[in-house]
Order: structure tokens, then C-alpha cells, then sequence
């Protein structure tokens, strides 16, 4: 189990996650997964923090929550995507507010996927970023196991 | 006269146009409400569910990994999001209750301040908690008042929990008084405040209802609507004013016999 861990952290070592996210409950729970998982994962709760968040961390992968105090995803993905230092961080939409509307706007935005929460657990959530960020490491986290 | 004969029925033809339009309008605003306010139960509903389906899950694969204390808090998480999905559940049946004038009192002769003074000792921790004062000034002459207590004590809770929530310092106030044959209630902070315009709308159904909710915070915005309903039924009446020179006051009335 140790071996795994240290391997999973190796491999995704140079991997950061910002999760933008008012709901620290399901923050920890992705938090502790994706950790696991061996990425190192940040937060920012507040809707009007997170373009300042983006620009210091420069993270991999952006996980942005849509219902925010302060300023909304679909606001904060739009400031992202206008902005030529920060036009190709990679966002995905991971929320529980989801109508047709609003998904089709964040992928126009340039969102890479919209998952609603209520649909996912932890282990598919960390298993959507692996994919995303190319990572082969459960391939041979599992070779290990 | 020609004039004379067509202008009648081309003034009801225009008046009948304009009352079709503006009875659409009406309709598709409200459909629109309906539709946003449907979305945004639907996100309330699916955020602790998605805690409790992610907290399970995790606990049920990752037990070894996580260790006894991070268990232990996934566990909380499970309960504490299962009394907010109840919390929801049960506001929302309220509110069909009260929409369909089926609200149910079990009205007996109730010592009031005790009553008040009960709810307030919760929410005065949770004030002092937040660095908030506190205060409660209650009529001593008021003695039985016949109510129902629980449906007032959920009128209350809704009343302070707001006031905790929406005030960042200065106090919180209870304070009641006799006045025309009724007990009135009031419920004050130093808070925020409530804009005129909201004040119109703050009782109805979709108020918090819009395009995006703006945050969790503000919850399914149905307290005070259920606070409204069961002040009703009681005889009462409920309303808003400004709590000079800033914040809120929410007062509402019982009938004293």
C-alpha cells in the first residue's frame, strides 16, 4: 500500500489541482481522494479569490464549481478564457447545477468537460483527471497491485 | 360617424391586444420563475446527497487508506448532510401544505417567553459564537398565549438563524410586547439589511430564485415563506422594516386569545 502511494505521488508529482469551491464538505472528499491519488491539491472558496488563485498557483487543472459566492464558474471560466496569460489553463466544470443552457455555455467557453457531482464518486472523479492530464500512473499503480 | 361606429370596437380590440399581451408576459415571467426555482431545489437537493453518495463510496473502498479520524469525519459529513436533506425535504413539504391551505395547528395555552427564551438560548450561542451580542427583551406581563409552540418555534428559528447568518457584527435582538390585542414579535439584527424593493418580495416563493444561484449561503430561500404560512394560520401577520441605522427587523403578530 505504502509502495503504491509513493508511486501514485511520483508519478503525478509535478501535478496541481485547484479546486474552486465553496462546499468544503465535497471539497475534502476530493481533496483526500485526489490525494491519495498522488496530486496536490488546492482551494479557494470564494468566487471573487479565484482569478488571483489561478494566476499565482498556475495549476494543471482547474475543478470549477459553478454556484459560488461572489462571482459564478460560468463568470470566472469567461475571465479565464479572455485573459491571454491564463487562456490555456485547463477548466473543467464540476458542479450540481446543471441545465442545458449553462452546459453548453461553459463548453463554448472553453470548459473541457462539465461533471455534476451527484453523478460521480471520488475514485471516477480522480480517475476523469488522470485521464485528462494523460496520466498513465493507474495503469501501473494497478500492474503493482 | 364613421369615426364614432369603428372607434369603439378598435379601442376594445386594443385594450383586448395590450391585456393579452401583458397576461402572457405575467405567465411566461412566472413560468420562468418556476423553472428557475425548480433548478435551484434541484441543485439544493443534490448538493448533500452528492456529499453522502462521495462520503460512502469513500469510506467503502478507501477505509484502509483513510484512517480512523478521516472515517470519523466522512461519517459526520454523511449525518450532517442527511439532517440538511431532510431539512430541505420537509421545508418543501411545508410549503405545499401551506400552498394548499393544509397546514395543520395544535394550538394550546403556551407560556410564551419561555417558549422565546428557549429558542433564543441556541441561536445567543451560535451570536456569540460569530462575535455577535445577544439581546433579549421580552414584555413580563405576557403570560398564555394559545399557539401552536413546534410551528412557532420553526417561525423563530427561521427568523434568527437569518439574522445569525446575515449579520457579520453588532448583535442580534428577541423582544416582545403587547399591543391591540395581539403579541408582537420582533426579530432584529445589525445586519445587511433588506433593500425596499426586496422587502415587497421577500415572503414569496421564488424570491432567491434566479438564472444562478449566487451561493450556497443563501439556502432555499423558503424560510420565510413557511414563516409567513404558519403566522397566518395562527391569525397573524408578518413583515419586514429597517432596524435603524442599519440592519433589519422582522416583526410578526399572534393573536393574544
Amino acid at each position: 500500500m505504502f509502495v503504491k502511494c509513493v508511486l501514485c505521488y511520483i508519478l503525478h508529482m509535478a501535478k496541481n489541482i485547484l479546486i474552486i469551491e465553496d462546499d468544503l464538505d465535497i471539497y475534502n472528499l476530493y481533496k483526500t481522494q485526489l490525494e491519495l491519488s498522488g496530486y496536490s491539491v488546492m482551494n479557494v472558496s470564494a468566487g471573487d479569490k479565484a482569478i488571483d488563485a489561478v494566476r499565482e498557483h498556475k495549476p494543471d487543472l482547474v475543478l470549477l464549481d459553478l454556484v459560488l459566492p461572489g462571482k459564478n464558474g460560468l463568470e470566472i471560466l469567461q475571465e479565464i478564457k479572455e485573459d491571454s496569460e491564463l487562456r490555456s489553463q485547463r477548466v473543467v466544470m464540476l458542479t450540481n447545477f446543471g441545465n442545458e443552457d449553462n452546459i453548453s455555455k461553459a463548453i463554448e467557453l472553453g470548459a473541457e468537460d462539465y461533471i455534476m457531482k451527484y453523478n460521480i464518486v471520488p475514485e471516477e472523479l480522480a480517475a476523469k483527471v488522470s485521464t485528462l492530464l494523460g496520466d498513465a500512473s493507474d495503469s501501473v499503480v494497478k500492474l503493482m497491485s | 360617424m364613421d369615426i364614432l361606429l369603428i372607434l369603439p370596437p378598435f379601442l376594445i380590440a386594443l385594450v383586448s391586444i395590450f391585456y393579452i399581451h401583458f397576461t402572457n408576459q405575467k405567465a411566461t415571467r412566472l413560468k420562468k420563475l418556476q423553472n428557475e426555482f425548480t433548478a435551484m431545489m434541484i441543485h439544493e437537493l443534490r448538493s448533500p446527497l452528492s456529499v453522502i453518495r462521495s462520503s460512502a463510496d469513500m469510506i467503502l473502498k478507501e477505509k484502509d487508506r483513510l484512517g480512523e479520524e478521516k472515517v470519523s469525519l466522512m461519517i459526520k459529513q454523511i449525518e450532517d448532510s442527511s439532517s440538511n436533506l431532510l431539512s430541505i425535504v420537509n421545508d418543501l413539504l411545508d410549503v405545499a401544505k401551506i400552498e394548499a391551505s393544509k397546514i395543520e395547528l395544535f394550538k394550546h395555552p403556551v407560556n410564551l417567553n419561555e417558549l422565546l427564551e428557549s429558542v433564543m438560548e441556541g441561536y445567543s450561542l451560535l451570536a456569540k459564537e460569530k462575535g455577535l451580542t445577544a439581546v433579549v427583551e421580552l414584555d413580563p406581563t405576557i403570560s398564555y398565549v394559545s399557539c401552536d409552540p413546534e410551528q412557532l418555534k420553526h417561525v423563530l428559528s427561521n427568523l434568527l438563524s437569518n439574522a445569525v447568518k446575515y449579520t457579520a457584527k453588532g448583535h442580534i435582538c428577541l423582544r416582545s410586547k403587547q399591543s391591540h390585542g395581539f403579541v408582537q414579535i420582533e426579530v432584529c439584527d445589525t445586519g445587511v439589511g433588506i433593500t425596499p424593493k426586496m422587502r415587497q418580495q421577500i415572503f414569496k416563493k421564488f424570491v432567491q430564485a434566479r438564472e444562478l444561484p449566487v451561493s450556497r449561503e443563501h439556502g432555499t430561500g423558503l424560510g420565510l415563506v413557511i414563516a409567513k404560512g404558519i403566522v397566518e394560520a395562527h391569525g397573524g401577520k408578518i413583515w419586514v422594516e429597517d432596524n435603524l441605522p442599519s440592519g433589519s427587523k422582522f416583526i410578526f403578530t399572534i393573536p393574544l386569545s
